[in-house]
Parts: C-alpha cells; structure tokens; sequence
C-alpha cells in the first residue's frame, strides 16, 4: 500500500466530520445559540469515550463511572480554591487524581467480571458521594464548592486569551476534546488495544495465549479512569462550581446509557452521537415537558429493543470496534 | 527426562475427588495420552497442571520448577500451551486475528499504547506464516464462528502453539470431528510430536493407538496403569476396569 493511500484512508476517517461539526456548532442556526449545551455535550463526549474504553472496547461494565467524572470535578476545584488559581493545574489535577483514584479502586475489581464487576464500580461510586456530600471542610458539603474561575489561557508575556465567554471556553473544551479523542483513538487501536478486545472476547483464552489480563483490565481502568476525570475538571469549569450532584448515581446512569445509545459497542463515536442526543434533548425536552426523562427512557428502550448495538449499529455491518 | 512431574497431585470437588494423589512424569519429546472414562478427572488434571484451578494438595513440577501455585499466564510464558475439549476461540474475531493475538502475545508488544497496530510487521508476517503452516490459508479473513467445524479444531491447536510451547496440552482434540477429519488431525498430531512434548486427552482410541508414544490410564482420579500401546492393550487391569467390554481395542 502506497504512502498516499494510507493518507487517504486516514483523511476518510469520520473523526474529521465529527471534528468540523463540532467546531461549527455555535454557527448552526437556532441551536448553536445555546454555547454552553454544546459545551457540555463535548464534554460529555469525552466522559462517554472515556469510559467506552471500558465498557465497548474491554467488555466492562463500569456502572460506577460517575465516581471519575465527580473526582475529577472535584480535584479541579479543590485544587483551585486550596492549591493555586490556574487553569492547567486544576485540568492536570482532575486527570491525576482521578486516575490515582481509579488506580487503587483496579486492584479490587481487575480481577472481576460481569455483575460482581459493575457492583463493586457502583458501591465504590456510592462510597465518594457521600464522602462528598459530608466532609463539609473539603468538599463544601451539602453547598458544594464555588467560585471556581476560569483563568487566562496564554503565555506569560506574549498570548492572552480569556476564557470567560462561553464561545472561547467552548472552542478551548473542543480543543481538548479533539487532542484526547486522537488519544483515545490511538489507544484502542494499539496492540494494547487489541488485547483488551481479545478479553472482551474470551478472557480465558487470552490468558491462555500468556496475557496477564487482570494487568491490561487494570490498566484500561486507569486510563478510562484519567479521561473521565479530565472530562469532570473541565465540567468544574464550566459550572464555575463543584456539587455532590455529579457524584450522584444517575450520572453513572447517564454515561451507561448515552455509550449504548448511540452505539459504543460496536463504533468508536457510538458514545460521541449518544452523549449529544442526550444532552440535547434533555435540554429541549425539558423545556416543554417536565418529565422529559420519561420520554428519554422510552426512546432509549425502543432502541435498545430494535437496534441492540444501538444507532451506529445500524450502519456497518461488521464491528468497526472489532480489530484491524 | 520427565519435562513434567506431578507430585501426589489431588483435587476434591465438594464431597467427589475429581482428581486423587496422582504422581506421574511425562517423558520429554514423547507423545503421551491420557485416556480413562468420563470424570476420570483427565480435563481436571489440565486444569491443575495450567493454572486454572488451584490443587488441594500435591503439586506440579516444569523443567523441575514448581508451577501449582503460579498464574495461567506466567505457566503459558514458562512453556506450557493447551487447547481445549470445548472450542475456545476469539469467535467475533477472523481466523487472522486470531492467531495474530497469540503472536503478538508471544513478541510481548502488548504493552504498547501509542503505536498503531496495524505497523507491527514481524507480528504480521510470523501470523501468515503460521496460518499457511497450518494449512489456514486462504481462510484469513473468515470470522472464526463461520469457520468449519474441522477448520476451527485446527485452529484450536494452532493458537495453543503461538506461544511457542515446549509443552502442549490437547483436551480432546478429535472430539466432535468426522473420521476424515480425525485423520486429518491424527497425521497433524504426529507431525507436532516431532517437535515438541505433547500431552492428549482423547477418547478415540483409533487416534490414541495409533499416535501415542506412552498411554496413561487414568481412573476415577487415579492412576490405573501406564506403558505402551502394546501394554496397555495387553493389561487385564485396563480391560476389566476401564474397557470392560465397552471398547474393544483392535
């Protein structure tokens, strides 16, 4: 294969589409108007990737995962407010802490699987909630954490940019996001990658070829664990504000059923399509309808019914997640 | 030279003892099977002896070393490779994939989270290698669940051997197959033998006669006997208690 092919099929990749859509969202009419929904739905995309790490490409049904997005939010404004008014430290924090967090909480479930695997990620989640709802000294408690800014970005000297209108915070996020999603995209498709495929495929058997699987489990955690919590920081940011609420189970709830919506088992922007739709129509729905959730869990359960693999599942009939 | 040696090697399964203060040694560079009736405790032996379940008592010895209580992965890295009486395979994935997991597993890549997967040539070109040995080729892309039945008990064996065993376990490797394909898999067998330790469990006698250097017979988790084709035919311990009339050995 020429060196020009392989160009070509890079540049076929959908991830540009997404990419551009993204970048051209506050110029859509009549919804583009709303910066901070699409703010949030970036965000909500990374968690969703993130945390598709797990559940679509490993086969591990992480249904704690809000602990991550909720540590992360929480690092990024404890950090600020104790630490140093910044805006890397608090973004770099939320990853590392949440990763660390992540790290400890893969040595009690790596060696887990299906059920015993998602109850222990929910326990565990349940465990920061309220940790966050009553150490009122660090977490605010029940009044949470405010007054979370978000500072300059730029180079001492040379570059400032502020980041305080929605539009510049939200091109910032996308920014972030496009980096991660090359990430996370590199990830999946490296030979580390394709070892976690093999476990959701047959665990056994990838032992029995001589990979140290609760290794590579715990491993996929860790980085599933930092994306979700940089996702969190940036939430932090967004919100100017830090509450119990992101710890809240539903949000583990929410990433779970976004993934699935919109097809994470079996493509690579599955979790991307389902965070928007989400987040979008909560915002929309919720407008007219109070009970917008109701509809939401209706439209989620006939489409689970009728597309199991979720909407990306209609188009393609192989997986695209499955190797090569 | 004993490649493995287990040593009063005994598992209980609540009150039935699947396998029961067995000591044996298993000759380097020979073909050994294991043959007795069904919960003779022969699936559970493999078991013990790779890592997948831990033994009550006894242990298992490699190249002298004791393995009872390490992990399937550092026994498969020690050189102990097996298949399986059930297909186990990566079934979503295609046949190439499959062994190309087994490849990559061996080349210790997997640690790798940056590069692309698809760059690691030696892991390619070793897995095409493997698949055209094995007489796969042409079949690459198939997902490995619209494999033939045949196909996939060849592949069973192949992805056990990626790891590049000194040892192999084959549970059953004939199980399930039409008298072509088991001969198909008895000249495979035999081709193998030359290469490397093997140990199968198999019920077909026609194969285990004909391929099997040394037959250990195996009873209610015990050992009953052991020797040579000939021995073993000839054994009125055998005859009565395992053969009984049941099997006819030609």
């Amino acid at each position: 294969m020429g060196r020009g092919n392989a160009w070509r099929k890079r540049l076929a990749n959908p991830m540009w589409a997404v990419f551009l859509m993204f970048a051209l969202f506050p110029y859509i009419p009549y919804i583009g108007r709303y910066i901070s929904l699409g703010t949030e739905v970036v965000i909500w995309s990374l968690f969703a990737l993130g945390f598709n790490i797990l559940l679509g490409y490993t086969g591990l049904p992480s249904f704690g995962h809000g602990a991550f997005f909720g540590i992360g939010a929480y690092a990024a404004g404890i950090y600020f407010l104790r630490v140093s008014k910044g805006l890397w430290g608090p973004l770099f924090m939320s990853a590392l802490i949440a990763g660390i967090a992540a790290a400890l909480i893969g040595f009690l479930v790596a060696k887990k699987r299906g059920i015993y695997f998602a109850l222990i990620t929910i326990a565990v989640s349940q465990v920061f909630y309220f940790i966050a709802f009553r150490w009122d000294d660090l977490t605010g408690g029940e009044t949470g954490l405010s007054g979370i800014d978000r500072m300059d970005l730029g180079i001492p000297g040379l570059l400032r940019i502020d980041l305080s209108p929605p539009l510049t915070y939200y091109y910032f996020v996308l920014a972030i996001f496009i980096l991660c999603t090359l990430l996370i995209w590199r990830i999946v498709h490296s030979p580390f990658g394709r070892v976690l495929q093999a476990m959701r495929e047959n665990e056994l058997r990838a032992s029995y070829l001589g990979y140290h699987t609760a290794a590579y489990k715990w491993a996929a955690f860790v980085v599933s664990g930092l994306f979700s919590g940089l996702a969190g920081g940036l939430y932090t940011l967004l919100i100017n504000s830090a509450f119990a609420f992101v710890l809240d189970w539903t949000q583990s709830g929410n990433v779970v059923m976004m993934t699935l919506l919109g097809g994470g088992t079996v493509n690579f922007f599955g979790p991307v399509l389902g965070a928007a739709i989400f987040i979008v129509s909560r915002d929309l729905l919720s407008a007219y309808w109070e009970s917008w959730m109701l509809l939401y869990g209706l439209i989620f359960v006939v489409v689970i019914l009728f597309i199991p693999s979720g909407i990306l599942g209609l188009i393609g009939g192989r997986k695209q997640t499955v190797l090569r | 030279m004993a490649i493995l040696m287990t040593e009063g090697l005994t598992k209980n399964f609540g009150g039935l003892r699947a396998v029961d203060s067995l000591t044996l040694g298993i000759e380097e560079g020979k073909l050994t099977s294991v043959i007795g009736p069904n919960g003779a405790g022969k699936t559970t032996l493999f078991n013990l002896i790779t890592g997948m379940i831990r033994p009550d008592a006894g242990r298992a010895l490699f190249h002298g070393e004791d393995i009872t209580h390490l992990p399937i992965h550092q026994i498969v890295r020690r050189g102990i490779s097996r298949s399986f009486q059930i297909l186990n395979l990566f079934n979503e994935l295609t046949l190439f994939e499959n062994v190309w997991l087994g490849v990559q597993a061996q080349q210790g890549h997997g640690r790798e989270l940056l590069s692309p997967a698809d760059a690691l040539g030696s892991v390619e070109a070793e897995t095409h290698r493997i698949i055209k040995e094995f007489g796969l080729a042409g079949k690459e892309e198939v997902p490995v669940k619209l494999l033939s039945y045949g196909d996939r008990r060849i592949l069973e064996i192949t992805i056990s051997l990626t790891a590049k065993p000194s040892l192999l376990l084959l549970d059953e490797p004939t199980s399930g197959l039409v008298s072509e394909d088991r001969k198909r898999i008895s000249e495979f067998l035999k081709k193998l033998s030359t290469r490397l330790t093997l140990l199968v469990v198999e019920h077909a006698m026609d194969v285990v006669l004909s391929i099997s250097d040394h037959i250990v017979v195996m009873h209610q988790g015990r050992l009953l006997a052991q020797g040579t084709s000939e021995e073993i035919r000839a054994n009125p311990r055998v005859q009565e208690a395992y053969l009984g009339g049941q099997y006819r050995l030609a």
